[in-house]
């Protein structure tokens, strides 16, 4: 349960086209991320799914109902926010059952509710607390407890963990994964971190100022980005993009090689200059080279490097691993 | 740098206040050739006393009580008991200030040496019990209206704010024409809708409205003002607050029940705190619209001060009554402050 | 204050309500009066059938009483008479004192010093009571008399008569020109009776120049001087002579009937600086007993009010 279908949706904001036209499935039980540049639109569509803002045009279906002009209460979904948006009036308690008290819920069953929710959460210890008493990880989960109570088919999630320092943010992730694999519902999630978009989603919608430039899973789109918004967007260290003598070798206007796909090598070829810069990571090493005739081009070199700064640097790459475009898109015939 | 701050603070609150506590013990005169002299609690025994005095009606030779032309019983006069009389010492020169009526016909009559004292008190009393509640809740009202993002909204606000930048004294000159008994705006008014069937009222002239009347202008005049304080918490509000509880299922009442009045919890404090000075210090209105009368039906604390103080030349008793409106005004914002403490 | 030494030759023929005596010794002189009549049309009277009161032989209070009730009844007007409730302050017991003196009565009994018996008396109290029958029987607007309509009042038709000062007359005089009467206060028992007023010259107690000043305040009292005083402000002159120097107060001038009401009538206000206080309390009980108090607890307080002001300032001595 929790299929969401937004068919040729459109939004402006008085003459700013925000969102042209856009449809797109969200499969149901998928944990789909939303994924672009800063102002492209993507807590925009979040909030249009949620019914916080109205469509300018198109039909918003969840689970085959219309649900395009309907409130949001009405739309079985939850939200959210980036800044958590607790009362910090109520305890941990009555914000989780806000919901409940605002149906009239009976105050027993509201308590059985709340204790479920604090369950999974593990909030049990903290419900009598006030938000201002809790760290920002707990009021993370408080707010997605707050979300669960009233088993919403769909979650809508605004950059959750945006606020959160790097380590909370890798522990939270896991247990978002875990939380989805236990209650199964549509989690629709909004972030511009591209490990969170790789590591959680199962299926990636990039943005780009309001246009979809590519759905799939995060290995198609890691694999094969249909355009070069995508190859650059995806991936990090971002993937080498070269033109000019070397792309016209390939037959195309741009080439793309990865990082991981750059080896060193002993005899001088097509891309020849010295080493500017070296990341030591432990695991494996990057080492940004200036190339003769190209800008900086990155390299990802398992294990340790016994190379400095300055030295000259020679760099191939197998041909199976290169991605070509022209005129921004892919190109898949072969060559 | 406290140090100006501390020093403004001293001369013009602190020594005062010392000075008015001081002079209240006294019999101070505004000018007098004759040394000043310490009298003590005399002046607030003077204000503040009352006795009781429990009058029966009048009976003739057969023991029947005496009834007037409309069948009311007579009572003697109380004017028997204060004045001249020796057996009353108790009651002497003491003036009624309200009676009750008790069983048997007989009546109780409060009686006190400073009718006018008392009525002032009751009415600031009354003036801040009616004013703070009803100027706060209409100040909330329309700060909730017009903190929408609406075009044009702004002018709204300003409209609603304009009479606080006029002086007390003008708006109160404005609005005694809008009182006026004959011709006034309201009773024109009034005619109008009625379709002439309203007979025109002396507002401020009529001991029934015109504590009433003084009281709608002061809610009016100063509305404005508490709506921009509650206009400034509303705005502290997140739009992510009330969004969750538009998620949530929140009706309008609900919003405002659970999101919106919760977080004014400090606003509310300070706009309550602030009234209530303010309605404890009803003056202009009273000295350009009514100066007290009639009857003494709008007499307030500070009008009184003010009246002995400078015009009789008592410096003393205007002083008591200073010092009664602090301890007053000091009570109750302590009293304000533990109602709306932080209870954990 | 000082008194002032000046040569009593020099204050032959003032008019009383411009000297201010007190214990015996002067201590204050004005360079003009003021008076007080009851504005009237003469049309308007007539028409109603209504004698026109004399300085010999003014209105009774029955005459007065009738004469208001007459004009009431004519329905030409809001009310009969405007007594200028609107102006608070100096002008209630300025203008209204008299009228209990002329009752018998008294804001403050000089001879004893006390308001007691004199303000609450029984002419106190009936004064009290005729007093509050004029509102009672709406013959006269209230304490909330509107300013503007006190002002325009009378000219406008509002009121068929109204109890003001000689400074409002030349406004009624052009409104009215022949028509205009300034009729003399009624006689409520004890003689007819109007305040007299000026803002006098003193010197203070602690001057170092009081010769000078004394000297000074000798010059300015000179009737060619008082009558070019009166000529720019249009007060009444305090002397016969200064008042047949300028148009308006002498013989034939449009004013000189108040020269007479001020020679005839003026009676001084309780002398003593407990006039004050006094002054205050006596404006507060005309208004409640206006506003319907009763009227003999009204006098009471007042009168407790000023004794007790008098007592605190030991008497005023
Ligand atoms: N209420 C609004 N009124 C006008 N313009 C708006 C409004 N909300 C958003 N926009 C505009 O719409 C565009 C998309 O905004 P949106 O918030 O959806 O971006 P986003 O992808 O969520 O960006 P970010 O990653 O920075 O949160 C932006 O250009 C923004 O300025
Ligand atoms: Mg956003």
């Amino acid at each position: 349960m929790g299929q969401v279908i937004l068919k040729s949706v459109q939004k402006k904001f008085g003459d700013l086209e925000v969102i042209p036209n856009l449809s797109l499935i969200i499969p149901k039980g998928s944990f789909t991320v939303l994924v672009g540049p800063s102002g492209c639109g993507k807590s925009t569509i979040l909030r249009l799914i949620a019914g916080l803002e109205d469509a300018t045009g198109g039909e918003i279906i969840i689970d085959d109902i219309d649900v395009t002009h309907l409130e949001p209460s009405k739309r079985k979904i939850a939200m959210v926010f980036q800044s958590y948006a607790l009362y910090p009036h109520m305890t941990v308690a009555e914000n989780i059952g806000f919901g409940l008290t605002l149906a009239k819920v009976s105050k027993k069953d509201i308590q059985k509710r709340v204790s479920e929710v604090a369950k999974i959460l593990q909030l049990e210890k903290l419900l009598q607390r006030k938000p201002k008493q809790l760290s920002g990880g707990q009021r993370q989960r408080v707010a997605i407890g707050r979300a669960i109570t009233r088993n919403p088919k769909v979650f809508l999630f605004d950059e959750p963990l945006s606020n959160l320092d790097a380590s909370l943010r890798g522990q939270m992730r896991v247990e978002l994964t875990e939380l989805h694999a236990q209650i199964k519902a549509t989690m629709v999630y909004v972030t511009h971190d591209q490990v969170e978009a790789m590591t959680m989603a199962d299926q990636i919608v990039v943005l780009n100022q309001g246009v979809i430039e590519q759905v799939g899973t995060p290995m198609d789109l890691y694999d094969f980005p249909d355009s070069l918004f995508v190859a650059r967007f995806i991936g990090s260290p971002k993937m080498n993009i070269m033109e000019g003598e070397i792309a016209e070798k390939y037959f195309c206007q741009k080439l793309g090689v990865r990082p991981e796909h750059m080896e060193i090598s002993k005899e001088e070829g097509l891309l020849n200059g010295s080493i500017r810069h070296i990341e030591k990571l432990g695991a494996d090493t990057l080492v940004y080279s200036e190339i003769k005739g190209y800008d900086t081009i990155t390299a990802r070199v398992v294990g340790n490097l016994e190379m400095k700064i300055g030295d000259t640097i020679h760099l191939r790459f197998d041909k199976k691993h290169v991605h070509r475009f022209s005129n921004g898109n892919r190109l898949n015939t072969q060559f | 740098m406290a140090l100006p701050a501390c020093l403004l603070v001293f001369t013009f609150l602190i020594l005062p206040f010392f000075m008015a506590f001081g002079l209240s013990l006294t019999n101070q005169r505004l000018v007098s050739p004759n040394p000043t002299e310490f009298v003590g609690l005399d002046n607030f025994k003077k204000m503040l006393g009352v006795s009781f005095l429990i009058i029966e009606p009048e009976m003739d030779e057969a023991g029947h009580i005496k009834l007037d032309n409309e069948g009311n019983p007579i009572y003697p006069r109380v004017r028997n008991f204060t004045r001249n009389q020796e057996d009353f010492p108790q009651f002497y020169k003491k003036r009624e200030w309200f009676q009750l009526g008790l069983q048997d016909g007989k009546v109780l009559v409060v009686l006190s040496q400073d009718v006018v004292f008392l009525k002032a008190l009751a009415n600031t009393m009354l003036f801040a019990l009616v004013v703070c509640p009803v100027q706060a809740g209409l100040a909330l009202f329309l700060a909730l209206l017009i903190n929408q993002p609406l075009r044009g909204i702004n002018i709204f606000r300003t409209i609603y704010f304009a009479p606080v930048v006029i002086s007390m004294v003008v708006v109160s000159m404005l609005w005694r024409f809008i009182y006026d008994g004959q011709n006034g705006l309201l009773n024109t008014l009034m005619q109008m809708f009625s379709f002439g069937l309203f007979e025109p009222i002396d507002w401020l002239g009529n001991t029934s409205t015109a504590l009433p009347a003084i009281m709608a202008m002061s809610v009016w005049q100063g509305v404005g003002f508490h709506m921009v304080i509650w206009l400034s918490g509303l705005q502290t509000i997140p739009l992510s607050h009330y969004e969750v509880a538009r998620i949530e299922g929140a009706t309008r009442w609900q919003t405002f029940r659970y999101v919106t009045w919760p977080s004014l919890r400090n606003t509310a404090i300070l706009v309550m705190v602030i009234i209530t000075m303010q309605a404890f210090t009803l003056y202009p209105q009273i000295q350009v619209m009514t100066r007290g009368g009639p009857l003494d039906s709008t007499q307030s604390l500070v009008f009184q001060a003010v009246i002995r103080g400078y015009e009789k030349q008592d410096i003393s008793g205007g002083s008591a009554i200073s010092v009664i409106l602090f301890l007053l005004v000091l009570s109750i914002s302590l009293f304000q402050r533990y109602l709306t403490r932080e209870k954990n | 204050m000082a008194p002032l030494s000046i040569d009593e030759s020099k204050l032959d023929g003032f008019l009383p309500g411009a000297l201010g005596r007190w214990n015996g010794e002067l201590y204050a002189v004005g360079l003009w009066d003021a008076a007080c009549a009851i504005f009237a049309r003469k049309s308007v009277l007539e028409a109603n059938g209504i004698r026109i009161p004399t300085l010999d032989n003014p209105w009774n209070q029955e005459e007065f009483d009738a004469a208001l009730v007459t004009l009431q009844g004519s329905g030409d007007f809001e009310y009969a008479l405007d007594l200028g409730m609107a102006w608070t302050g100096e002008w209630y017991p300025y203008a209204f004192g008299p009228f209990l003196q002329s009752f018998g009565g008294d804001i403050i009994n000089v001879e004893t010093n006390m308001a007691n018996d004199a303000l609450n008396g029984d002419a106190g109290i009936a004064f009290g009571e005729f007093w509050q029958s004029l509102f009672a029987r709406d013959l006269v607007p209230g304490t909330s008399q509107d300013g503007a309509d006190r002002e325009t009042g009378f000219i406008e038709g509002q009121y068929a008569l109204q109890w003001n000062g000689n400074w409002a007359a030349l406004p009624a005089l052009d409104a009215f020109g022949d028509d205009m009467l300034f009729l003399p206060a009624p006689d409520f028992g004890t003689g007819p009776k109007i305040g007299a007023a000026s803002w006098q010259f003193g010197i203070s107690a602690t001057s170092e120049h009081k010769d000078g000043a004394s000297a000074f305040i000798e010059f300015a009292i000179q009737d060619k001087y008082l009558s070019a005083f009166s000529q720019g402000i249009g007060l009444i002159p305090p002397t016969a002579e200064a008042s047949a120097m300028t148009p308006n107060y002498s013989a034939g001038g449009p004013l000189e009937v108040f020269y007479g009401l001020s020679n005839e009538q003026a009676t001084l206000r309780a002398v003593t600086p407990a006039y004050v206080v006094a002054g205050k309390v006596f404006e507060k009980a005309m208004a409640d007993i206006a506003n319907g108090a009763d009227v003999a607890d009204t006098l009471d307080t007042a009168a407790d009010e000023i004794d007790a002001d008098i007592d605190q300032n030991s008497g005023y001595q």
